[in-house]
C-alpha cells in the first residue's frame, strides 16, 4: 500500500533550476509568492503563468505530476469558486432567482483567486520537486543559522527534518504491517462511529509508538557510534556554493518583479 | 590494536538486582585478526561490542584502543572512529534518504573537507560493491544491500577495526551471504581486523579465533577447530555445533578414522572420498 | 480440503508507476493436518500469498478457498479469521496491551466471547506456548524476553482455536536455543490439535525435520513441490534462487559428485551418519 510512496516528492534531473543554489531557490519563490499578491491584475497574472510554465518545462517536469500535486486542492478551489460566484456582487447580473443572484463580477474575482491559488501551490511545489529533500534541508539549516545567536537550533532542526523523512516511509511500512497482524487478531479499524474508531486505533498507535521509541533508540547509538556529536565541527560532503549565476538570477528576477510592480501592472 | 584488562559491565534494572553482562573479561584483539564471538541472546556479547568502541565505558578494568583508553573522554571520539560499529537492524542505523548522503554522515562528522568526503564515500562504497546504488533510497534496498550501506558508512571513517553485532541476524540466506563475503575479503583483502559477533555457528567456523561467552565471561576461546571440538561443552552452553562436526564426531565413534574438527563440507569431502 | 488456490494472481498498485507483480498464476491444493514449509527468498511471494489465506488480500484473478470459504469480495472476513490464525514476522511488535493475559485476549474479545471462556482459551493458549499461566498473566508483555515475547505474541493467535495456522518467518531473529523450544511447540500443538499448520521460511533447514511437504516459491510462482528429501535433491538449483541448502545436502551432493553412489534425501543427522557408514561398509548405499 505504501511501498511507492515517494520521499518528499523529489523529481531527479539536471536542469538549470535543479542546479540553482538550494537557498537562492528558496528565495525566487518566495519573491514569487510576494510578487503574486502585488501583481493583482489579469496581466499580472498571466505574466506570472508564463514564468512558471518556463520554469516547469525548462526543469523537464512531467505536467502529469504537476496536476497530481494539485489534486488536494480540488476542494479548496471549487469551494473559492462558488463562494466568489455567489457572494460577490458587482457588474452585469447573469442570473437572478428569488434573492440568490450571480453576477459577473462574482465570476471574475472566483476564477482570479482560483488562478493564483493554483499558481501559488505549482510554483511551490517546484521547490520540492526540483530540489533533493537533503539540499533543501541544508538550505533551511544555512538561512537560520544567523539566528543561532538567539537561540534558534538550526542544526538540530535541520538534522529532524532528515531523520523524519528518512524514517517516514519505514514507519509507514510498519503501520501498514502491524494494521494487518491486530486485523488478523480481529481488530476492526474500518466500521463504528467516531468514538469507536479512535478507540480501535489504540492496537496499532501504540506498538507504533514502541517501536518508534526503540528505532530511536537505535538510531541515537548508532549516530554516536558514527562519532556524531551535534552541529559543532561537522562538514558537508555536498558544499552548496552560490556562484555568480545564482546571484545573476536571483538579481534578474527581483529586478523583472520590481518593474513589473512599479508599472501597476 | 585491541586490549581488555579485567573489565565489568553491569545495567542496573529497576529494583532487580544489577545485572552483570560482562564479568571480569581479559583479552586482546590482534591487528588483522577474525574474531567470532558467540553466544546466545542475554550472554553479554552486545554489552562487549559497545564497551570496545567506547559508546560504553567499562565500570572496573580498562579497555585499550591502540594504547589509548576508552574512558579517556579526549580520546573517546577518536576511538569511535579507530573502531566501526556495525548493528543488527539495518533499517535502524541509516540515517539519510540517499545512499551517498549516508555514507557521507561519519566523515562530515569528523569535520574532514568536502573533497575528501566525496572520495571516502566512492571508496567506501566500492569497498561492499553498492557504488551504482549511490543515488538509491535505502528503504527500497533490500537487507543484505542495507547492511552494506551501513558497513560502507562505518568505512567511510577509516576505521582500524571492524566491529559487527548480529550483523546477519535479521537477513534472508542471500543477504547474510553477501554481507558475509563483503566482510571476508574486507580482512582478507584490505587487512582489516574485525570481531564478528553472532549465534550462528556456521559463520564463525572461517573465523581465526573463537570465542564463546555465556554469563558475561569468556567460556571458550581458541581457533574454530580447538573450539568446535569441545561438543558437549558447547551443547551445555545451548549452542549449536555445526553440523558437518557433529556428523565427523558421530562417525568416528562408527569407526571412521575422522578427526573431532572437521569444519566443512569441502573439508568433510576430501576426508571421506580422498 | 484446508485450501486450494487456483490460477491464483496478486498484483499490487496496478496501473501506477510502481505496480508489481507479487503471485504469478499460483495453483496449490493443501490438505487438512497437513503441515507446510512454504519456502522461498525475500520478494518470491510467498507472503503474498499466505495473506490470501485469511482474506488480509484477495486475488487480483483467479480463486482461493480456504475452510470452505472463497476469498473474494464480500466474504464474511470475521468467521475467516477465526479458522485461519496468522502470525506475522517479528509478532512481538504487535503486543500493546497492559498485561499478558489481556492481550492474548485481544482477539477473543473482538469476537465477543464470554468472560469465562476467554479466561480458559487464553490459559490454555498461553500453556501450549510454554508460558506459565499464574506467573505471567499479570506482567507486562514489554518486560519479557524476546523469545516469550514472540510466544505470547503466538498465544494471541492460538487463543482462537484456528483450523489453520500460519507463521511468517517465526524463528527469525531467535538464538538457537529460544529456536528449537518454539519449533517443538508448534509440533506438539500440531499434533494435539491436528490443525493445518503452514511455516514460511527461508531457511529449509529449519522446517525439513518436521514437515510433511516443501512448497518453494520463487518470483512469484511455485517452483517446486514435495517431500522435504525430494526437494534436497535439487540442491543447486535452489541455491541458484537464493536458498541455503543445509550442509547435510550439501556433503551428499558432494560426494556425488565425486561418483559415490549416496542418496540425497537427507534429512538430519542420523540419516547422514546411517547412510555414509552403510557407504562404507557395504561399498555402496541403498537409496
Amino acid at each position: 500500500m505504501f511501498k511507492g510512496v515517494a520521499i518528499g516528492q523529489y523529481y531527479p534531473g539536471d536542469s538549470f533550476f535543479h542546479r540553482l543554489e538550494p537557498r537562492i531557490k528558496i528565495g525566487l519563490v518566495t519573491i514569487y509568492v510576494i510578487s503574486l499578491f502585488l501583481l493583482d491584475s489579469f496581466w499580472g497574472y498571466l505574466i506570472m503563468t508564463v514564468f512558471t510554465l518556463t520554469v516547469i518545462i525548462a526543469s523537464r517536469l512531467p505536467f502529469k505530476l504537476m496536476l497530481r500535486g494539485l489534486k488536494p486542492l480540488y476542494f479548496i478551489l471549487a469551494f473559492t469558486l462558488l463562494l466568489h460566484i455567489f457572494f460577490t456582487k458587482g457588474g452585469t447580473v447573469l442570473f437572478q432567482w428569488k434573492k440568490i443572484s450571480i453576477e459577473s463580477a462574482g465570476i471574475i474575482s472566483g476564477l482570479m483567486m482560483a488562478w493564483r491559488l493554483i499558481l501559488l501551490v505549482m510554483t511551490s511545489s517546484l521547490l520540492t520537486l526540483t530540489t533533493s529533500p537533503i539540499a533543501l534541508t541544508d538550505a533551511i539549516e544555512g538561512l537560520l543559522s544567523p539566528l543561532k545567536p538567539i537561540g534558534v537550533p538550526a542544526h538540530e532542526l535541520a538534522m529532524m527534518m532528515t531523520i523524519a523523512l528518512r524514517f517516514i516511509p519505514t514507519l509507514l511500512e510498519e503501520a501498514e504491517k502491524i494494521m494487518k497482524a491486530q486485523m488478523a487478531r480481529g481488530a476492526d479499524f474500518e466500521s463504528g462511529n467516531l468514538i469507536q474508531r479512535a478507540k480501535s486505533m489504540i492496537p496499532l498507535l501504540v506498538p507504533l509508538f514502541i517501536s518508534s521509541f526503540r528505532r530511536a533508540d537505535d538510531l541515537a547509538l548508532a549516530m554516536e557510534a558514527r562519532c556524531y556529536r551535534g552541529g559543532k565541527g561537522r562538514t558537508r560532503m555536498k558544499v552548496h556554493k552560490v556562484t555568480g549565476k545564482d546571484w545573476l538570477t536571483l538579481g534578474g528576477f527581483v529586478g523583472t518583479m520590481a518593474v513589473l510592480v512599479w508599472l501597476g501592472i | 590494536m585491541i586490549r581488555l584488562e579485567d573489565v565489568s559491565y553491569s545495567y542496573q534494572s529497576g529494583e532487580e538486582q544489577a545485572i552483570k553482562a560482562v564479568n571480569n573479561i581479559s583479552m586482546t584483539i590482534e591487528k588483522g585478526e577474525f574474531v567470532a564471538i558467540i553466544g546466545h541472546n542475554g550472554s553479554g556479547k552486545s554489552t562487549l561490542a559497545k564497551l570496545l568502541n567506547g559508546l560504553l565505558l567499562p565500570q572496573a578494568g580498562t579497555v585499550w584502543v591502540g594504547g589509548k583508553s576508552t574512558a579517556d573522554l579526549e580520546e573517546n571520539w577518536r576511538i569511535r572512529q579507530q573502531v566501526g560499529l556495525v548493528f543488527q537492524n539495518p533499517d535502524n542505523q541509516l540515517i539519510a534518504t540517499i545512499v551517498e548522503e549516508d555514507v557521507a554522515f561519519g566523515p562530515e562528522n569528523l569535520g574532514l573537507p568536502s573533497t575528501e568526503i566525496v572520495a571516502r564515500v566512492q571508496e567506501s562504497l566500492a569497498q561492499v560493491g553498492m557504488s551504482e546504488f549511490r543515488q538509491h533510497a535505502p528503504h527500497l534496498l533490500s537487507g543484505g544491500q542495507k547492511q552494506r550501506i551501513a558497513i560502507a558508512g562505518i568505512l567511510a571513517m577509516h576505521p582500524q577495526c571492524l566491529v559487527l553485532d548480529e550483523p546477519t541476524a535479521m537477513l534472508d540466506p542471500q543477504g547474510r551471504r553477501e554481507v558475509m563475503d563483503t566482510v571476508r575479503r574486507l580482512n582478507s583483502e584490505a587487512g582489516m581486523t574485525v570481531v564478528w559477533i553472532t549465534h550462528h555457528m556456521d559463520e564463525a567456523v572461517s573465523a581465526h579465533r573463537v570465542m564463546v561467552m555465556d554469563q558475561g565471561r569468556i567460556a571458550i576461546q581458541g581457533t574454530p577447530r580447538e573450539v568446535f571440538r569441545q561438543t558437549e561443552l558447547l551443547q551445555s552452553l545451548d549452542l549449536d555445533v555445526p553440523v558437518i562436526t557433529r556428523l565427523g564426531q558421530l562417525l568416528a565413534k562408527d569407526g571412521f578414522d575422522l578427526p573431532p574438527d572437521v569444519l566443512t563440507v569441502e573439508e568433510m569431502v576430501s576426508l571421506l572420498c580422498p | 480440503m484446508s485450501i486450494i488456490a487456483a490460477n491464483l494472481t496478486h498484483i499490487y498498485s496496478p496501473d501506477t508507476p510502481w505496480t508489481a507483480k507479487a503471485l504469478d498464476d499460483v495453483s496449490l491444493e493443501i490438505q487438512d493436518g497437513e503441515i507446510i514449509g512454504l519456502i522461498g527468498h525475500t520478494g518470491s511471494g510467498k507472503s503474498t500469498l499466505i495473506q490470501h489465506f485469511n482474506g488480509l488480500l484477495k486475488p487480483t484473478s483467479g480463486s482461493v478457498q480456504v475452510q470452505g470459504f472463497k476469498v473474494e469480495k464480500g466474504v464474511n472476513l470475521r468467521r475467516l479469521r477465526q479458522k485461519v490464525g496468522l502470525v506475522f514476522q517479528y509478532p512481538e511488535h504487535q503486543l500493546f496491551e497492559e498485561t499478558v493475559a489481556i492481550d492474548v485476549a485481544f482477539g477473543l474479545k473482538n469476537a465477543g466471547l464470554p468472560r469465562e471462556e476467554i479466561q480458559e482459551r487464553v490459559e490454555h493458549a498461553l500453556r501450549a506456548v510454554g508460558i506459565d499461566y499464574e506467573t505471567f498473566k499479570d506482567r507486562s508483555p514489554f518486560e519479557l524476553s524476546g523469545g516469550q515475547m514472540r510466544r505470547v505474541a503466538i498465544a494471541g493467535v492460538l487463543a482462537m482455536q484456528p483450523e489453520v495456522l500460519i507463521l511468517d518467518e517465526p524463528t527469525a531473529g531467535l538464538d538457537p536455543q529460544s529456536r528449537n523450544d518454539l519449533l517443538a511447540h508448534l509440533r506438539r500443538i500440531q499434533q494435539e490439535r491436528g490443525i493445518t499448520l503452514i511455516i514460511v521460511s527461508h531457511s529449509m533447514d529449519e522446517v525439513a525435520a518436521m514437515v510433511s511437504r516443501i512448497i518453494v516459491m520463487d518470483k512469484g510462482r511455485i517452483y517446486a513441490q514435495g517431500r522435504p528429501g525430494e526437494i534436497f535433491r535439487h540442491g543447486q538449483e535452489l541455491r541458484q534462487i537464493g536458498l541455503d541448502v543445509p550442509p547435510l545436502t550439501q556433503l551428499m551432493l558432494a560426494l556425488r559428485a565425486r561418483g559415490q553412489d549416496l542418496p540425497t534425501d537427507i534429512l538430519n543427522l542420523e540419516e547422514a551418519r546411517a547412510a555414509i557408514s552403510k557407504w562404507r561398509k557395504g561399498g555402496q548405499a541403498n537409496v
